[in-house]
This record gives structure tokens, C-alpha cells and sequence, in this order.
């Protein structure tokens, strides 16, 4: 050791040197404490609608009159009635299916024109390609609100207005450029080398689509449906927009529920929970191409 | 099996202002192991995958077994292609991989089983035909392309650079295998790669392209001693060449001390005033009665030999010269040293078009 050296070790003493700044806070957030505070807090979150589902196996006077906590101390409140009453709602039941004819074309058809759609302005050339792209990409922007207007008028026009129809194409439209990008830019990280093997042993392009695009793409495909089929079942602004009496989907008849009768929780929160228990059934089905999906095209080896 | 030939071949890369190939001719015979090499971005890809019909051309025409085929569509064309990223489909099991050749063309199930395990064995995968890609080696997953692309006994196959890539076993393990797949098989193969010693070693013959030109095609032994041009010279040898650029006084070139006089020939066939003058590094000396004298800069110890470079001044240029020193002890860093070389023993070069001036 040089004199140098020597002098700069008596001047430092031996110590670890501090972690950067970032390491510091990750390792603040996971101790005990700060990950049992974040636990409290998020229960409380929950509190409401606990609270609500609780509700919902109380029926109406019970709920008029007391609060809901006291089901721990007369636990012989608890009961299916509200349950029954709504499933044997003729229209709740006709609303749960309304959604379902809503929710699944334009699921369908948002994937199926999407993948499509996606494979051309991956892997086909044709003029104006990515120009189009540009637009298709450019669309995303558009508010729904703007939409709605000429929307009506068109489908007043068409005499669509009402249709279970009309509402599946305006979510099909809208749901559109999402998709497309989505779908092509995760088909555009296939290897071009695959498509060209496959091209070599005679395959046209919609055999190339369906035995390499879409088996390699299942998931993102597998992402955007469920990601589709969640903001559809969900809507309600578009459903109270273009739907009817008839046509209504659950989310607009248990928001009518609110308007006409004030407070029936016990028709709300067993409709609110029915409604909430299928997209989540999807989810947890899904679940596997989900998260698969959403390291999409991160690492390509 | 069969014969293949290019005549005026050029493609154009939309963009791009030079050409990737420029007229190239070339005539590949029937079951011939043709390697295909030059450096990075030379063109060897496009010359396969034109050939595979996965390019167009732009000019020119090619032949397969005599019959043209510059506008037929890749999949009628009876080549097949390994490409350099394998191109294996992560979701089929190797036996649906090499399979898809047949599966694609609705080959009945039979023939298809048939057929595989044919290729399987050629190809030493017997034991692996249920697993997927990505559960395999380099080495299986390189085999498994091979066979695909022998799997329906083409006409031709093309290599593109078939042990470029991560997890690459040592080079001289795994080149010998194909080698001795295509002498088998006598198919015409096309192999491209950027790696010289592949070239020597398995080629029946050697096709050099640089910049989109081909500059020779010859047996690899020939390429080596009569390198057709500077870009060639350049580019094979190991170490490769050492190319001199001086200026011819007299009909005379000089490397330092070293005097290399032109014949009329290359006289007559000198296009401009310089000339570059090949030296290679197994035909220099260090040693006492050497013409040219340097400085000692670099000793590399490769474990056969030491490799001097040895700077001097030629035409009011510093130029390295590599020398193969392989009797007795190597000069130090910084040590003086004299490099000689038989007259005999240079290459001559023209300045300008790099065409090689022979006596």
C-alpha cells in the first residue's frame, strides 16, 4: 500500500458504504409494520362493501332499521330472501341475460376483427398501411361523449335505437383501436423467420394466421378478451344511452332501481353482487393467460 | 439434388441506395456443398433467400434444374431453408416441427410418422420427438431444423449461418455433422456463414461475396493461395493478409526494403499509380536479413505461434505488419525488429480495383 492509500483508510473507518435511496424505501415498505399499517388500511377499504354484502342476505326491514354490524350479535337476521326475490325477478333476470347478449358478441367480435385486423397491419403489406395504423392509433383518443350524439341519430335513423344490436356495435366500435394495438404489436414481436417457415411450406396467409399468429398470440388474445368482456359487462353509460326497457342490461336496472325506490338495498345489493360475480368467475378462469399476457412480448428469446 | 444457378442476379433493399447483390453469377453443381461466405452484411442471406424464393429479384434470373425459377412461389419451389434463428415453433413438439413440411402439404398421417422418423435418425433425434423446443439444447434444436428441412427430401437446402447464435457449442464440434448429413444425402446445399474456418473445412467448394459482389468462387484451397482480389485476401486467412498500399515507381513497388518488381502483365493490367502488396503472415520473417524494419508493438502468444505486429512506414504511412513467428524466442514490446520477406512470396493488388495482378 502506498502512502496514499494508507492515509485515506486511517481517515475512512471500515463500514459498509449506505445503500442507494431507492433500496432504502424498498426495504422500509417491506418490513412488518409498514406492510401491517398497509394492511389495516386496505381492510378498511373493504369495510363498505362488506358492509353491503352483508346486507344483502338481510332483508328489508332489518336493513331499514339497523345497521348492518349488528348481524355478529343476531346472526338470525341472515337470510337468502333477498336473494330469491331478485332471481325470481322477471325483469332483473331479463336484464342478467340482456347483458350476457350484450357482453358476448362484443367480446367476440372485438377479438375476432382485432386479430385479424392485427395480422394485416403486422405481416401484410398493402399501401396505406401504416397510415391507417396511424388513424386506427389516432382514434383511441376519441371521448365516448362525442360519440354519443351522432351516434343516436343514426341509429334513431336505422331504427336501432333500443337494440340490443345498437349496443353491441357502438361497444365493438369503440373497443376497435384498443384492440388492434394492442393485438398487432404483440403479433409484430413474432419472428419474422416463423411466418417465413411457414410460408416456404405452401402456407397462404390465413393458414400462416391461424397455425402460427394465433397459437403464438393466444395471450394477448387471451388479455383483450377479458379486458373486453369486463368493460362491456360494466358499462352503463353507453346501455343507458341506446338501450330500452327491454334491452337493458343489468347495470341500467339496478341503476333504475335507485332512481324509482330511493334506498331498496335489498334489491341492490344482491343485484349488485350477482352482477359482480361473473366477470369475476372470467377472471379467476382466465386468470393463467392473463398475467401470461401481461409480459407479452417482454422477453423474446 | 440439383443444380442451381444465378446469372445477373440483383436485388435492391427498398431505402437502401447500394444494392445488396449486384450481378452475380454463380452456378452451384448438383450435390455440391457450396459455402457461401464473406463478411457481415455482404449479402449472403439475400443470395439464399432469393434462392428460397423468399426475396425477389430485382434483375436477373435463377435456375434450378435447369428450369427457371425466378417468379415461382417459395413453397413450389423444392428448396428448403434452416434459418439462422431456427425458426422453431415453441408451441409444436419436435416431431410436429420436422413434421410440418408434410403436414402442411396434407401428407396422410402414415407417411408422415414414416418420414420423420426417418429424418429423426438421420438426424440422431429418436429419443427426442416428444419434447419442445425450448426444453432442448442448442445443439438438438439446431438438428431438429436440419431435419425439418430434409424431412421431404428437397432439391436444395440453405443454410443461413446455422451456428451463429447464443449457446453456440465450440464451432468444431458441432459444423462436422452437416457435412456429413449432406455427403449422405448428396443433397445441394448452400451454406452461409461469416466463419472462414467452416469454409475451409467442410466446402467443396467457396463462393466469397463482399459488399454485394462476388469476388471468387473456388475451392477453398485455391481462395486461400490465389485470393482473386484484396477484399478476399482480406477476409480469409487466419490471420488474414497483410495488404500494403504503395505507389509503383519504375514498375517497381516498395515495402520498406522490400522491392516487389512488376511484370509486364501486371504492369499492363495496373489501372491507376498504386498498388496494394499482399503479404501473408506465415510467409514473413523477423530475422536479421530482413528488407523491412519495424517496431515491435503487439506479441500475441496463440499457443502454436507468436503473432508479431510490427509497425513501419510505407509512402509516409504507418502500417502494422502481422508476422507468424514460430522459431525461437519472439521479439519484446518496443524492440527493433527486421521483417523480411522473398519477393516471390507477395501478392500484387491493384490500387484502385482490388483485382489481384498475376504474373
Amino acid at each position: 500500500m502506498t502512502l496514499l492509500t494508507r492515509a485515506a483508510a486511517r481517515r475512512a473507518p471500515l463500514s459498509a458504504p449506505r445503500p442507494p435511496l431507492g433500496r432504502r424505501l424498498a426495504a422500509l415498505t417491506s418490513s412488518g409494520l409498514v406492510q401491517g399499517v398497509m394492511l389495516v388500511i386496505g381492510l378498511l377499504w373493504l369495510i363498505p362493501t362488506a358492509g353491503l354484502f352483508v346486507s344483502s342476505f338481510r332483508n328489508a326491514d332489518d336493513i331499514s332499521s339497523s345497521g348492518w354490524w349488528t348481524v355478529f350479535t343476531h346472526p338470525a337476521q341472515l337470510t337468502i330472501a333477498d336473494y330469491t326475490s331478485v332471481l325470481h325477478d322477471q325483469s332483473i333476470i331479463r336484464s342478467l341475460w340482456n347483458t350476457v347478449l350484450i357482453t358476448v358478441p362484443a367480446t367476440v367480435l372485438v377479438v375476432v376483427l382485432a386479430a385479424l385486423a392485427a395480422h394485416a397491419f403486422a405481416w401484410m403489406h398493402f399501401p396505406g398501411r401504416d397510415w391507417m395504423f396511424v388513424g386506427v392509433v389516432g382514434l383511441l383518443v376519441v371521448p365516448i361523449q362525442v360519440a354519443l350524439i351522432p351516434v343516436a341519430k343514426l341509429y334513431k335513423y336505422t331504427h336501432m335505437f333500443g337494440s340490443i344490436g345498437g349496443v353491441v356495435l357502438f361497444h365493438v366500435g369503440f373497443g376497435l383501436p384498443f384492440a388492434i394495438f394492442l393485438l398487432r404489436n404483440f403479433f409484430a414481436t413474432i419472428p419474422r423467420e416463423l411466418l417465413e417457415a411457414a410460408r416456404m411450406e405452401g402456407g397462404s396467409e390465413w393458414v400462416i394466421f391461424r397455425r402460427v399468429v394465433l397459437p403464438l398470440g393466444r395471450p394477448a388474445i387471451a388479455s383483450l378478451a377479458i379486458f373486453q368482456f369486463l368493460w362491456v359487462w360494466n358499462d352503463l353509460l353507453v346501455a343507458l344511452v341506446f338501450s330500452n326497457t327491454n334491452t337493458q342490461p343489468l347495470t341500467v336496472a339496478l341503476q333504475s332501481q335507485m332512481r324509482q325506490f330511493g334506498s331498496n338495498i335489498d334489491v341492490l345489493a344482491p343485484g349488485s353482487f350477482l352482477s359482480m360475480s361473473i366477470p369475476l368467475l372470467v377472471f379467476f378462469a382466465f386468470q393463467r393467460y392473463f398475467v401470461q399476457g401481461l409480459m407479452a412480448g417482454s422477453v423474446k428469446g | 439434388m440439383a443444380q442451381v444457378r444465378f446469372v445477373g442476379v440483383t436485388r435492391v433493399f427498398r431505402g437502401m441506395w447500394k444494392p445488396a447483390l449486384s450481378d452475380v453469377d454463380l452456378a452451384v453443381g448438383d450435390g455440391e456443398l457450396l459455402v457461401v461466405t464473406g463478411p457481415s452484411g455482404s449479402g449472403k442471406s439475400t443470395l439464399l433467400r432469393m434462392l428460397a424464393g423468399l426475396e425477389p429479384a430485382d434483375q436477373g434470373r435463377i435456375y434450378l434444374d435447369g428450369e427457371e425459377v425466378t417468379r415461382t412461389a417459395a413453397d413450389k419451389r423444392d428448396v428448403s431453408m434452416v434459418f439462422q434463428g431456427f425458426a422453431l415453433f415453441p408451441h409444436l413438439s419436435v416431431f410436429e416441427n420436422i413434421a410440418l413440411p408434410l403436414t402442411m402439404r396434407k401428407t396422410s398421417a402414415k407417411t408422415v410418422g414414416a418420414r420423420v422418423a426417418q429424418a429423426a435418425e438421420l438426424c440422431g433425434l429418436t429419443g427426442h420427438l416428444g419434447a419442445r423446443p425450448d426444453e432442448l439444447s442448442f445443439e438438438l434444436r439446431q438438428r431438429t431444423t436440419i431435419a425439418r428441412a430434409v424431412v421431404r427430401r428437397p432439391k436444395v437446402v440453405c443454410l443461413d449461418e446455422p451456428l451463429a447464435g447464443p449457446g453456440a457449442p465450440p464451432v468444431l464440434r458441432a459444423r462436422s455433422p452437416i457435412a456429413e448429413l449432406q455427403r449422405e444425402l448428396g443433397i445441394t446445399m448452400l451454406y452461409a456463414t461469416c466463419n472462414i474456418t467452416d469454409a475451409g473445412l467442410i466446402a467443396d467448394r467457396v463462393a466469397v461475396l463482399d459488399d454485394g459482389a462476388l469476388q471468387q468462387v473456388d475451392a477453398p484451397r485455391e481462395v486461400l493461395n490465389q485470393p482473386a482480389s484484396a477484399a478476399v485476401a482480406r477476409f480469409f486467412g487466419d490471420p488474414p493478409m497483410n495488404l500494403v498500399r504503395t505507389p509503383v515507381l519504375d514498375g517497381k513497388a516498395s515495402v520498406g526494403g522490400l522491392v516487389v518488381e512488376l511484370t509486364d502483365t501486371q504492369r499492363a493490367g495496373l489501372s491507376g499509380d498504386e498498388v496494394l502488396v499482399g503479404l501473408r503472415p506465415q510467409d514473413l520473417e523477423i530475422g536479421g536479413a530482413g528488407q523491412i524494419h519495424a517496431i515491435a508493438v503487439l506479441v500475441k502468444d496463440t499457443g502454436r505461434e507468436y503473432l508479431v505486429h510490427a509497425r513501419t512506414e510505407v509512402a509516409e504511412r504507418s502500417v502494422d505488419l502481422v508476422v507468424r513467428h514460430t522459431g525461437g524466442a519472439p521479439p519484446i514490446r518496443g524492440e527493433r525488429v527486421a521483417v523480411g520477406a522473398a519477393p516471390e512470396h507477395a501478392y500484387v493488388f491493384d490500387g484502385a480495383t482490388g483485382l489481384r495482378l498475376s504474373a
